[in-house]
């Protein structure tokens, strides 16, 4: 009996275009328009923000204004057309590696299920290809001939408002965590396709708010927050108070001292953030069991560079005041906290824009004697590798079980993982300062690692939905191994990790805490003239003290 | 053949179907994707869903009552929570089933089925209001998590409080502001 109601009644209530893109199937990609609702979309730039970020660089950020992404009148100068065209070109010149990423891709599909986003949201236009392909058909259309000839059929099109709009909402849905390049035969780096697609739309003033402000802190105070001097001190001082109450220590951090033979700098997160001031005072007792001789620095009180998601001259600025200040204090060499994408920067691009840092001397630590030959340029340590050095030589004093507690994994953070190699270190530390440390699944860790889905200046309140979905991949893994080994630990080497993945879990994986790894090294390091441990860093009673 | 036993017969073909219809609420090309890769940690949501609408299958079509809801469904229900969903989208899909039996078994089988198939209907009914249930707990979750994160002060990154940013500011209040902080 077969009649049209079956028919009706099959047409799926959730068979409507996606509020996000509009996605109807049958529609060619490049004619869904982006649709912008509250939720999938970070607020834009403050006019003052454009305006100080302008006065140093001017003509990289456009005019400072007010504007409404939902509203169809950006309030874009007349001719940003062609100032985007003229971005596109002068970057095109300039950057060798665009022009071969514009050219090569073969659209093989390698990439197109490796991005988190796509995922979490089955979005074709989050297909690293496709995402590219966004500016790539611009670029056809622009400055090769067969684009300019054969038009659509080329894969060329004209840069118009849609497309404006479509690069927004999808250079924004990549935290250029690198997994798709990953698989990429040729390589292509599509974070850096991400980089100078937001370079190119920060030109005409298109922005988001939670980027420009933390790097306009950063630039004229320090760091993110804006944390003054005395501030950033007197809270390392109560975090020194809570050491004193754990382990009998008390522990007194020099700051801006000249003349130290190392400066430390983290992510400022970890002086204020929770549980990133775990991981702080993880790095004070390391310090302090070895007796290292090293200063902080309230002007370079920062490790994250946010310049990197705007363009490469703000992020060149913030990454050259860490030099400028390990200069001025006259150090030997830098050694860096746990931090995400400052290691990107270091390991990627500070040679070529502010090094070689030839006034510092290759970095050796002074209790192993082992020379950093991989940070011969750069003169910046991991913490990570610091640290496992100093294991391996069997020069801390360590007890393991103090860690018990915890049942631990590890999510290697995207930028130290794929653009540093950090693959070993934190592992060898974890195997050494806890006993019960399980492995996610393989295809989920290493340079396979799924990102957080916060990166990149995305980790912000307005778009809690997008990130949960986003991160969907990682916490799925997570859930595995919390049903498998009980895991009750997610530790990883990145503040922006610590923060974000903390909503993760509490969202998908709830019972699950965020730390640091060298937390857990401050857990389990045996201090002379310490008082017995009754606690964790962050007052949670050992195994056997619950009472 | 029993009713019991044409649904059990034909479960995988009903399922495939369901999971299919399901599915398609996404873009085309997602909707192949999450269908096609069977590695559970590449294609969670596929893996999700399947294994979650599977589970459920036999719970609804069996004499059993209503049992725990299958995690995979749980978390399934969770992601649609946080995408771009209406919440009617979002649960929506329990009802796909329905036209997916009438297909399936065609309305003959189900009128012949009568008042088992009303109590089959109404299962499916009954799945569907839990879901509605689980999927308010989720978004209830998520703003939770958001409260946290506020909380915790994330925010002021980005919320003006950098002191030193009124240096060349015009505004009165903000130059006050900044003398007080000088006079600290």
């Amino acid at each position: 009996m077969a009649n049209k109601k079956v028919d009706e009644l099959g047409v799926s209530v959730a068979r409507e275009p996606s509020l996000m893109t509009g996605a109807i199937p049958t529609q060619d990609w490049w004619d869904i328009p982006a649709v912008f609702k509250p939720g999938n979309y970070c607020y834009p730039g403050k006019p003052e923000m454009v305006a100080y970020h302008s006065k140093s660089l001017p003509g990289k950020f456009g005019e400072p204004r007010v504007w409404d992404i939902e509203s169809d009148d950006w309030k874009l100068p007349e001719n940003w057309k062609e100032i985007i065209i003229n971005g596109f070109k002068e970057r095109l010149d300039k950057f060798r590696s665009l022009k071969i990423f514009m050219d090569c891709c073969v659209r093989c599909g390698a990439c197109a299920d490796k991005c988190h986003f796509f995922l979490g949201t089955g979005d074709p236009k989050n297909m690293p290809v496709l995402r590219a392909e966004l500016m790539r058909s611009i670029y056809r259309n622009e400055f090769t001939k067969a684009g300019k000839i054969l038009g659509k059929l080329a894969g060329a099109r004209e840069m118009t408002f849609g497309v404006l709009k479509e690069w927004f909402m999808y250079f924004y849905q990549c935290t250029e965590c690198r997994r798709c390049s990953v698989f990429c035969p040729y390589g292509i780096d599509t974070a850096e396709i991400t980089m100078i697609a937001r370079e190119l739309l920060h030109l005409v003033g298109v922005n988001t708010n939670w980027i420009l402000e933390p790097a306009a802190n950063s630039n004229r105070t320090g760091n993110h927050m804006g944390l003054q001097p005395h501030t950033l001190k007197e809270n390392a001082e109560y975090l020194c108070d809570d050491i004193e109450s754990i382990t009998g220590i008390r522990i007194t951090p020099s700051w801006n001292r000249k003349g130290a033979e190392v400066l430390f700098i983290t992510p400022s997160a970890d002086l204020f953030a929770d549980p990133g001031i775990y991981t702080f005072m993880g790095y004070l007792l390391l310090f302090e069991h070895i007796g290292l001789d090293y200063t902080l620095s309230t002007y370079a009180s920062e490790g994250g560079n946010f310049g990197l998601f705007t363009n490469n001259e703000l992020m060149k600025r913030l990454n050259a005041k860490m030099y400028a200040e390990a200069k001025r204090l006259g150090v030997k060499w830098i050694l860096g906290g746990e931090c995400g994408h400052m290691w990107r920067v270091l390991h990627q691009y500070m040679d070529t824009m502010n090094g070689p840092a030839d006034f510092l001397q290759v970095p050796k630590s002074p209790i192993t004697g082992t020379v950093f030959e991989n940070a011969a340029s750069t003169k910046m340590v991991h913490i990570s590798e610091f640290t496992a050095d100093l294991i391996r030589h069997g020069k801390l004093k360590i007890d393991p079980s103090r860690n018990n507690h915890r049942r631990v994994t590890f999510h290697d953070s995207c930028n130290p993982s794929r653009a540093m190699g950090l693959l070993e270190e934190p592992r060898q530390i974890l195997k050494s300062v806890v006993n019960n440390f399980y492995e996610m699944p393989e295809n989920t860790i290493r340079e396979y690692t799924f990102c957080c889905g916060s990166g990149t200046g995305l980790n912000t309140g307005e778009i809690m939905d997008l990130r949960m979905r986003a991160g969907l991949p990682r916490a799925n893994a997570v859930q595995f191994v919390k049903d498998k080994h009980d895991v009750n630990t997610l530790s990883c080497v990145c503040a922006i990790d610590r923060a974000t993945l903390t909503n993760l879990v509490d969202f998908w994986v709830p019972g699950t805490q965020v730390c640091g790894v060298s937390e857990l090294v401050g857990n389990a390091l045996i201090m002379d003239g310490e008082k017995e441990r009754e606690s964790g860093l962050r007052f949670e009673p050992l195994e056997g003290m619950e009472g | 053949m029993t009713f019991q036993g044409k649904l059990a017969e034909k479960k995988s073909k009903i399922v495939a179907r369901w999971i299919e219809a399901v599915l398609a609420s996404y873009s085309a090309d997602g909707a192949s994707f999450f269908n096609r890769q069977k590695d559970r940690f590449a294609n969670p949501l596929g893996f999700a869903a399947k294994t979650g609408l599977t589970a459920i299958y036999d719970q609804l079509v069996g004499d059993a009552p209503a049992g725990e809801m299958p995690a995979e469904l749980a978390q399934f229900v969770k992601l649609r929570s946080v995408q771009t969903f209406t919440p009617s989208q979002a649960v929506g899909f329990v009802f796909q089933l329905k036209p997916v039996l009438v297909e399936q078994l065609g309305w003959e089988t189900l009128l012949a089925a009568g008042q088992e198939w009303s109590e089959l209907a109404a299962k499916i009914d009954r799945l569907a209001l839990k879901i509605f249930d689980l999927y308010v707990e989720d978004r209830e979750l998520l703003h939770e998590v958001k409260l946290s994160e506020y909380k915790k002060g994330n925010h002021v990154m980005a919320a003006g409080r950098c002191p030193s940013s009124a240096l060349g500011g015009n505004s009165q209040a903000e130059r006050v502001e900044l003398k007080v902080i000088r006079d600290c």
